[in-house]
C-alpha cells in the first residue's frame, strides 16, 4: 500500500536535488532548472497532504496550479533578463556577473 | 498480479524514474540534454498526479509544464547558445562535495525521522477518490475568486514587462 509518507520522502528527495542544483550549477538557465526541480517536488507534496488527509477538499490542488502558473511567469521573466545579461556580459555564468558586488 | 501491488510497482517506477531524471537535469552537462530529462522528470510527476487520481493537474502538469516552460527554457538555451555562449558548463567542484555531503545527510535525517516516528498510515477514505475537474473548478470561481484574478492581473504584468525587457533598444 503506497502511503502519504512514500510521497513525502520522494518529494524531500526531489526538493534536495533542486538545492543541490541551484549550489553545484554555474550558468543561470541550469539554475533555473533546478528551480522548476524544487517546484515540482513541493506540488507533490502539497498534491499528497490533499490526497491523503483531505481528499474531500480541493485546496492543494488549487494551490498546484497557482505554484504553476507563477513558475510559467518566473521563466518567461528569467529567460527575458538572462537574454538581456547575455548581450551585456557576454556570459551566463553567475560568477562572472558581479555587477552589483562590492 | 492484483491492483495493489501493480499501483505499487507503478509507484516505484515512477518514483525512480523522478529521481533519476532530476539527476540527470542537476547534473548533465550538455543543457539540450539536460532540458530533455527536466522533460522527463515532468512527465513522471504528472505520472504521480494520475496515480493519485487527479487527471486535471495530471493534464495541466504536461500542457502548461512540459509543453509550455520547457519550450521556453529550451528557447533559451537554443538563443544564447546560438549568440555564442558556450554549450558546455564546468559544474563547481568543491562546493559540490560539501553540498553534496551536507544535502545527503539532512536527507538521512529526514529519513530517520520519518522512520522513527509514529505517523500514522493514512490510507483512509481514498478508495474511490476520484478529484473532478468540476469541483476544482467551480471552487477556483467561487472560493478563491480573488487570487484567481490577481494571478490573471500578474500574467498580464508579466507579458507586458517580458515584452518591455526584450524591446530592441532598451539598452540604452
Amino acid at each position: 500500500m503506497i502511503t502519504l509518507t512514500h510521497y513525502l520522502v520522494l518529494a524531500t528527495i526531489l526538493i534536495c536535488i533542486g538545492y543541490l542544483g541551484m549550489i553545484v550549477r554555474k550558468s543561470a538557465i541550469g539554475m533555473l532548472i533546478s528551480l522548476e526541480i524544487i517546484f515540482n517536488g513541493i506540488n507533490l507534496t502539497a498534491v499528497a497532504f490533499n490526497r491523503f488527509l483531505y481528499p474531500d477538499g480541493v485546496i492543494g490542488q488549487i494551490m498546484v496550479i497557482f505554484i504553476i502558473t507563477i513558475a510559467a511567469a518566473e521563466t518567461a521573466i528569467a529567460l527575458a533578463i538572462m537574454l538581456n545579461l547575455f548581450k551585456q556580459f557576454k556570459t551566463i555564468d553567475v560568477d562572472e556577473i558581479n555587477l552589483m558586488k562590492w | 498480479m492484483n491492483e495493489s501491488s501493480f499501483s505499487q510497482l507503478l509507484f516505484y517506477v515512477l518514483a525512480a524514474s523522478s529521481i533519476f531524471s532530476a539527476l540527470g537535469a542537476t547534473f548533465l552537462k550538455d543543457f539540450f540534454k539536460c532540458a530533455l530529462s527536466f522533460i522527463m522528470l515532468l512527465l513522471s510527476v504528472a505520472g504521480l498526479f494520475l496515480q493519485m487520481n487527479m487527471p486535471f493537474l495530471a493534464a495541466l502538469q504536461i500542457l502548461v509544464y512540459a509543453g509550455g516552460i520547457t519550450v521556453l527554457i529550451l528557447f533559451g538555451i537554443m538563443m544564447i547558445y546560438q549568440m555564442g555562449a558556450e554549450n558546455k558548463e564546468r559544474l563547481r567542484s568543491v562546493e559540490m562535495i560539501i553540498s553534496a555531503s551536507v544535502s545527503l545527510f539532512s536527507l538521512g535525517f529526514v529519513f530517520i525521522k520519518v522512520f522513527s516516528s509514529a505517523y500514522p498510515n493514512m490510507h483512509i477514505k481514498t478508495i474511490g477518490f476520484l478529484s473532478s475537474p468540476k469541483v476544482l473548478g467551480e471552487s477556483l470561481l467561487n472560493q478563491f475568486l480573488l487570487s484567481f484574478d490577481i494571478l490573471s492581473v500578474l500574467l498580464l504584468a508579466v507579458l507586458i514587462a517580458t515584452s518591455a525587457l526584450v524591446r530592441k533598444g532598451s539598452q540604452q
